[in-house]
């Protein structure tokens, strides 16, 4: 289900600012399609990008400010469910976090299921995300999203 | 045994500068025993591109590399350190040697240590424009 109000309150450490926090309720409301949650850690100055072609996949390039990456996220959240994130480890020191997830996807329409491996890297400044860059294998998620074997 | 993030901090610049100076022996030696290393991407274009376990496993997968690439340039320009592991992101230009092609991608590395030496390695980019860069051509959809 996409949800676009949040009623989970904003949890105490994150809300100061502590980054292992701030990027596990980020997670958390991300498991939970809790879209508004998400978006309500996003500085106003944020600067995204999810290293992939964006001529292939939604929500990755780059896009900077709150507006934009709203519409980029909604862009994912609108063509998938989330149906699992699991991270492995968070690794965390000052303002800064990166870690690796295991995610599988749902297409809404079609109901196919992507499975891929991304590595996310974050910044956090009063307890909201001012940049995040991500990585994943991109050419096996295009082989999974699109259920054909890439010729070449 | 904790390891202090001096410690791994330390491990790191040593596996970066020898892999800078292409100082492969130097390297080689950081690597643990046990290591587990993944470089993700498509096997079919990077033949030393999947997991590896174990150092004789990691040296082939290196000497393949070798093999097909040379190392042009490694700038790390984030890097956060916090006990045994540590996350950096880099700017990474590979010559083709077959071609003379230069590759320049953006990656992530993902790294543990144990026992002064690198245990766990995992590389992610973004692969599919690797691919395109490495075949010199857009990959037919």
């Amino acid at each position: 289900m996409l949800r676009l109000v949040t009623d989970t309150p904003i949890d105490d450490r994150a809300a100061a600012g502590d980054v292992r926090a701030v990027i596990a309720d980020m997670q958390d409301a991300y498991r939970k399609g809790d879209f508004a949650r998400i978006a309500a850690r996003f500085a106003d100055d944020i600067d995204w990008l999810f290293q992939a072609p964006s001529s292939i996949f939604p929500a990755v390039g780059r896009c900077r400010g709150r507006a934009a990456v709203r519409c980029t996220f909604a862009a994912l959240v609108v063509r998938y469910h989330v149906e699992s994130l699991v991270t492995d480890h968070v690794i965390a020191e000052g303002d800064r976090g990166a870690g690796v997830a295991d995610v599988v996807l749902v297409e809404r329409d079609g109901g196919r299921t992507i499975r891929c491996r991304i590595a996310s890297f974050f910044r956090v400044q009063n307890g909201l995300l001012t940049h995040y860059r991500g990585f994943t294998d991109s050419f096996d998620t295009r082989e999974r999203e699109s259920a054909t074997i890439l010729r070449f | 045994m904790r390891v202090s993030e001096g410690e791994t901090r330390e491990i790191l610049a040593a596996l970066f500068n020898a892999y800078r100076r292409r100082d492969f022996d130097g390297f080689v030696a950081l690597l643990h025993d046990d290591i587990d290393w993944i470089i993700h991407g498509p096997i079919e274009v990077f033949s030393f591109a999947g997991l590896r376990r174990g150092r004789p496993a990691v040296l082939q997968a290196l000497a393949v590399m070798g093999l097909s690439y040379s190392l042009h340039s490694y700038e790390p320009d984030f890097t956060i350190v916090e006990d045994d592991r540590a996350a950096v992101m880099a700017d990474i230009s590979l010559t083709q040697l077959a071609t003379g092609r230069l590759l320049r991608f953006r990656a992530a590395n993902l790294i543990r240590v144990a026992g002064g030496k690198v245990i766990e390695f995992r590389e992610f980019a973004d692969s599919f424009d690797q691919a395109e860069q490495a075949l010199g051509r857009l990959i037919e959809l």
